[in-house]
C-alpha cells in the first residue's frame, strides 16, 4: 500500500538511531577533533556618578546646602563664585583629571569640563547618574532632574 | 499522480531533514568541543564592594539630630575614635607604619566588615583640608586571618582539588584510557624490548601507565584548574598589572553641621588566597 512504510525505511532509522546510541555513548571523546578554547577575562568597574552627584549635593555653600543652592539657579542665573565653587568641588573628586564633566539641570548646562584630547559633547558617557531635585517658586515644574555626565 | 503527496514523501522528506539535523549535531557537538577559560579579578570587585560597604557604616557615618544618617557623609568624631589620624597624608614613615601595624589594626567592635584572609588597607582623606598637597587623612588596616582556610586554599591543594572534581567518569572517556593504555603498551613494549634491561613487560606496562595519565584531563581542563588554584593577587596583577586593588570612591567629612569637608575613600584590598 502506498501509505506504509517499508521495511527499508525502517531497516535505515534504526541502523541510524543504534549508530547514534553507540557513538554518543562510546565514542563522543574520541570525535573531537577540533576544540575551540573561548579566553573569558572579566575587569570589574562601578559607576561612580551617583556618588558623585549626591557628595556634590550635600556639600554646603554660603550656609546653605548644594543642593538648595543649585534649585534656585534655574530660576535665576548661578553667581560666579557659585559656579567656580562647583567646578572645583567636581574636579577634586575625581582621582585622575576626568575627559569631561557636565553637570545639567533640566536643559541647562551649570558646569562643563572638557579636557583637550576629548572631542565629544560629554552627553552620552559610560559614567552618568540623574537625581530629581525640588525646585520651589517653579509652577511650571516644580520637580527637576539634575544629571552628571563625566568620561574617564 | 506524478507531483502527489504521499504519507511516504512526507516521512523521506522528514527523515532528510532528520539526517541533516543528526549530521549538523554530530559536526557541532561531537566533533567540535568548545571551552571556555575563565579569568576574573575577583579582588577589583570585593574592593568596590567593601568600599560601599565602609560608606554606609554605622560607625562611621553621620547621623543628625533627629537620627538621621546619611551614606557617604562621614563624621570626623566617628573616623578619630576608629582609624589613625595624620596631618601629612601618611606621607610620614612613623604614621604609615602605625596603619599597617598589628597593633592598630581596627578590631571587630570597630568596625564589622571585611572578607576573610584579607588585608583591607582603609585611607580617607580630607581634600578640603591640604598643606602643601598633603591633606588630613584618617588610616587603618582590616585584617581577618583564618590559618585553616588560609591552609586549605593553598594553590597546590586548589589544583589537586580542581582535577579530582573535573575528572570525567563516562564510558566516552573509560574508552580513550583504554585505547591510550592499549597504544601506549604497545609502543612501551618495542621501545622497553630494544633497551636492555627494561624488557617488553616493563616498557609496555609503564607506556599504558603514561598513556592513562595522558588522558586523564584534557589540557583546557589542566589550564582552568590552573587558573582557578593560581592566588587572587597574581591573577589581580595578570588581569590589571597591579597585584592589590585600590578603590577611590567620593565622599563628605562631616566636622559639623556646617563644616563639611569634600573627601575621598580609599580602599586597597589584598586578598591572600
Amino acid at each position: 500500500m502506498k501509505s506504509q512504510i517499508s521495511f527499508f525505511d525502517i531497516g535505515v532509522i534504526s541502523i541510524v538511531l543504534i549508530i547514534f546510541v553507540v557513538i554518543s555513548i562510546f565514542l563522543q571523546e574520541n570525535l573531537h577533533i577540533f576544540t575551540k578554547t573561548v579566553n573569558v577575562q572579566i575587569i570589574y568597574d562601578n559607576n561612580e556618578a551617583y556618588r558623585f552627584l549626591v557628595s556634590l549635593l550635600l556639600l554646603r555653600y554660603n550656609s546653605s546646602s548644594v543642593y538648595e543652592s543649585l534649585s534656585y539657579t534655574l530660576l535665576e542665573s548661578a553667581s560666579d563664585s557659585f559656579i567656580i565653587f562647583l567646578n572645583s568641588s567636581l574636579y577634586y573628586y575625581f582621582e585622575k583629571v576626568p575627559k569631561c564633566y557636565k553637570l545639567i539641570l533640566g536643559s541647562k548646562v551649570i558646569v562643563e569640563f572638557k579636557s583637550e584630547s576629548y572631542s565629544g559633547d560629554c552627553k552620552d558617557t559610560r559614567f552618568k547618574a540623574v537625581v530629581p531635585v525640588f525646585i520651589p517658586y517653579n509652577k511650571a515644574n516644580l520637580v527637576e532632574r539634575i544629571y552628571l555626565n563625566y568620561e574617564r | 499522480m506524478k507531483g502527489d503527496i504521499t504519507i511516504n514523501v512526507i516521512i523521506t522528506g522528514l527523515f532528510a531533514i532528520g539526517v541533516a539535523a543528526f549530521a549538523l549535531y554530530l559536526m557541532f557537538k561531537m566533533f567540535l568541543e568548545i571551552e571556555s577559560v575563565n579569568l576574573q579579578a575577583k579582588t577589583e570587585r570585593d574592593a568596590i564592594l567593601l568600599a560601599n560597604a565602609i560608606l554606609s557604616h554605622k560607625n562611621l557615618v553621620y547621623c543628625d539630630s533627629n537620627f538621621i544618617c546619611y551614606r557617604g557623609m562621614l563624621d570626623a568624631n566617628k573616623l578619630n575614635n576608629t582609624f589613625v589620624y595624620s596631618t601629612s597624608g601618611f606621607n610620614d614613615t612613623e604614621e604609615f607604619k602605625m596603619v599597617i601595624d598589628p597593633n592598630f589594626w581596627i578590631t571587630r567592635d570597630k568596625l564589622d566588615l571585611g572578607y576573610e584572609n584579607t588585608i583591607a588597607n582603609v585611607i580617607i582623606i580630607d581634600l578640603d583640608d591640604c598643606k602643601r598637597d598633603r591633606c588630613v587623612a584618617w588610616g587603618g588596616s582590616i585584617v581577618n586571618l583564618n590559618a585553616w582556610e588560609l591552609m586549605e586554599d593553598n594553590p597546590i591543594y586548589k589544583f589537586g582539588k580542581c582535577l579530582v572534581e573535573s575528572f570525567d567518569i563516562s564510558l566516552g572517556h573509560l574508552a580513550k584510557s583504554v585505547g591510550a593504555c592499549i597504544a601506549g603498551a604497545g609502543l612501551g613494549a618495542v621501545i622497553g624490548s630494544v633497551i636492555p634491561g627494561v624488557g617488553s613487560a616493563l616498557g609496555a606496562a609503564i607506556g599504558c601507565g603514561v598513556g592513562v595519565i595522558a588522558t586523564l584531563w584534557t589540557p583546557e581542563e589542566i589550564v582552568n584548574c590552573v587558573i582557578e588554584s593560581i592566588p587572587e593577587p597574581i591573577k589581580m596583577w595578570i588581569t590589571t598589572g597591579n597585584p592589590i586593588s585600590h578603590k577611590g570612591i567620593p565622599i563628605n567629612i562631616v566636622y559639623d553641621a556646617d563644616t563639611i569637608h569634600k573627601g575621598r575613600i580609599i580602599v586597597s584590598l589584598l586578598e591572600l588566597v
